[in-house]
């Protein structure tokens, strides 16, 4: 590779490219669209680069194949639309509990079951938080352009190895089949896997046993090393033998969560436009949020104080960015292709009880810049002061 | 010279539709190093039903990916034509391949061509998308040729005789068009 190049490719290539610029080196998936192209993609660029391509019989056994190479060392990934990570949660869980990094790309389809197949969405923005059992952190990424699609999987990568733990990466049709020029370059200080420190003897290790260490991360040697390596989707203690202990499973439950929320300053990424002098917030993400960015523009032409935060990690939920910026606006507007699944969470950091509207989509298509600047003139019949529009 | 240019390629599955709108984006922002952006839409079915590509052209930023005020419309089939013939301004250029499509009144400019005959005639009768883009980019100015010309042998790049036969459907487009 050069040390980079431009490319006009759709997101779903940006996204095959960006893990493999993160070091991936094993896929296992079940094609769907519209996601096929990522498997397309790495079925002829991985083994270019020494990595192992599956296609598995299902989404159940891609996952599964993930989670073990992963746990042998791999950086892996898989790739799929809603149906498939419906059928991933399972799995999901298992790799929650076994502390397992992977990433799972989801470019999200309109739902629910097989839905519209090739018209997007975004209605998987509380699956992903809480499809799978139990109390656990996750990371969730968003991509709203194409360069975003090749930065955010590297990211995703980086995340999933430094905090062990499964990392959705949420894109959608529009974005995924969408077509714009975008850099592809080196990715730079990407994170290696935590190992043992070498003066550690082999033998039986303690794979869980986060306490020891300042960040709460405990290192991943390699299955099939030097150190005995214990797998347990039921509840275990640090070496990895199933304990029905309630304060065994008090501690490493909350430490799921907690190792995701209490790094979430590090994880948590958004952009602010006009957001100085905004009187009217626009907080989307996706593809929904190029609709914002639009509805920005021309409002601003209209002369009214519009503006847009961007959410590119959508969990950890950007608590204090969304708190801060509802801070000193008259109303907030929430674009998403799904019935409300951010603007709730939106909603929960309104401090000053302004109005939170919806603009919502479930139709396979993509809201308008028009449909946000209705939302906003249906504020000012409410009485917000709105001149212009 | 016009900056900012919104354009869709319409026509039914099969038809080259979404190669036309890459090869335009890719022209403008790999060779022409200005903004492109291109979204598109199809049904479930591989071939037969109505499919778009949306491209839009631009020396700044591109927000909105979708094509909300079209400056050029291009249909190839019939189904794809009769979307749009009521709906457009005077301001729009609708093309349209006339081996396909049976006019009728519309408020934007219609230029029909046969395209169909035209890619048969440079030898490549499959290449009526090229032939469309060939017009388009005459009548438009909206990207060079040569950039057209680059991006078409990028992409047949080990397959001569399909790149030439490709080439000479653009040509006859260009041509056709600057008469």
């Amino acid at each position: 590779m050069n040390t980079w190049e431009i490319r006009f490719a759709m997101g779903n290539e940006a996204i095959a490219e960006g893990a493999l610029a993160a070091g991936a080196r094993f896929y296992a998936g079940y094609p769907i669209t519209p996601s096929s192209e990522i498997a397309e993609i790495a079925s002829r660029r991985l083994p270019q680069v020494g990595g192992v391509f599956i296609q598995m019989e299902d989404e159940i056994a891609s996952i599964a194949a993930i989670i073990g190479a992963s746990a042998a060392g791999k950086k892996s990934f898989t790739a799929t639309s809603g149906p498939g990570v419906s059928l991933m949660q399972e799995n999901l869980g298992v790799a929650v509990m076994s502390e397992i990094p992977c990433v799972i790309i989801d470019v999200q389809r309109s739902g629910p079951s097989t839905g519209l197949a090739t018209k997007p969405a975004q209605g998987d923005v509380m699956q992903a938080r809480w499809g799978t059992h139990g109390d656990h952190g996750i990371i969730a990424l968003a991509p709203s352009s194409v360069q975003e699609c090749y930065d955010l999987t590297i990211k995703a990568f980086d995340f999933s190895e430094k905090y062990r733990t499964p990392v959705y990466l949420m894109a959608d049709e529009v974005i995924g089949h969408m077509r714009e020029p975008y850099v592809l370059h080196e990715a730079a200080g990407l994170v290696s896997r935590k190992q043992p420190d070498p003066s550690e003897p082999g033998g039986d290790y303690k794979i869980f046993d986060f306490e020891r260490y300042d960040d709460h991360i405990a290192p991943m040697p390699p299955y099939g090393g030097k150190y005995i390596f214990r797998m347990n989707g039921s509840m275990h203690d640090e070496a990895g033998f199933g304990c029905g202990a309630s304060d065994n499973a008090d501690k490493f439950i909350r430490h799921y969560e907690d190792k995701i929320t209490k790094n979430r300053d590090d994880i948590v990424m958004t952009e602010s436009y006009n957001m100085e002098d905004a009187d009217y917030v626009l907080v989307s993400f996706g593809c929904s949020a190029r609709s914002a960015m639009a509805a920005m523009r021309l409002a601003r032409q209209e002369g009214e104080k519009v503006g847009v935060l961007k959410l590119m990690t959508l969990w950890p939920f950007p608590d204090k960015e969304v708190a801060a910026a509802l801070k000193k606006a008259k109303a907030a507007v929430v674009p998403e292709m799904n019935l409300g699944q951010v603007a709730s969470e939106v909603s929960r950091y309104n401090e000053r009880k302004i109005p939170v509207i919806g603009v919502n989509r479930v139709d396979g298509s993509m809201i308008t810049p028009y449909q946000i600047l209705d939302a906003l003139k249906g504020l000012y019949l409410k009485g917000l002061s709105l001149k212009g529009l | 010279m016009k900056q900012r240019w919104e354009i869709i390629f319409s026509g039914v599955g099969g038809q080259g539709l979404l190669l036309s709108g890459n090869l335009l984006g890719a022209a403008v922002s790999v060779i022409e190093k200005r903004q492109a952006v291109m979204t598109c839409t199809y049904g479930t079915e591989t071939r037969g039903t109505f499919t778009k590509s949306d491209v839009i052209l631009s020396d700044g930023y591109i927000d909105f990916p979708e094509v909300l005020d079209a400056d050029v419309v291009v249909s190839l089939a019939q189904i794809a034509y009769d979307r749009y013939v009521d709906v457009l301004k005077p301001k729009t250029l609708f093309l349209y391949n006339s081996n396909q499509v049976k006019e009728a009144p519309s408020p934007a400019r219609q230029v029909g061509l046969p395209m169909e005959e035209m890619a048969a005639q440079a030898g490549a009768p499959a290449a009526v998308n090229i032939v469309a883009l060939g017009i388009l980019t005459a009548l438009t100015k909206c990207v060079q040729p040569t950039s057209i010309q680059e991006m078409l042998t990028r992409h047949f790049k080990g397959r001569q005789d399909v790149l030439g036969a490709n080439i000479k459907a653009f040509e006859a487009g260009l041509e056709e068009a600057g008469k």
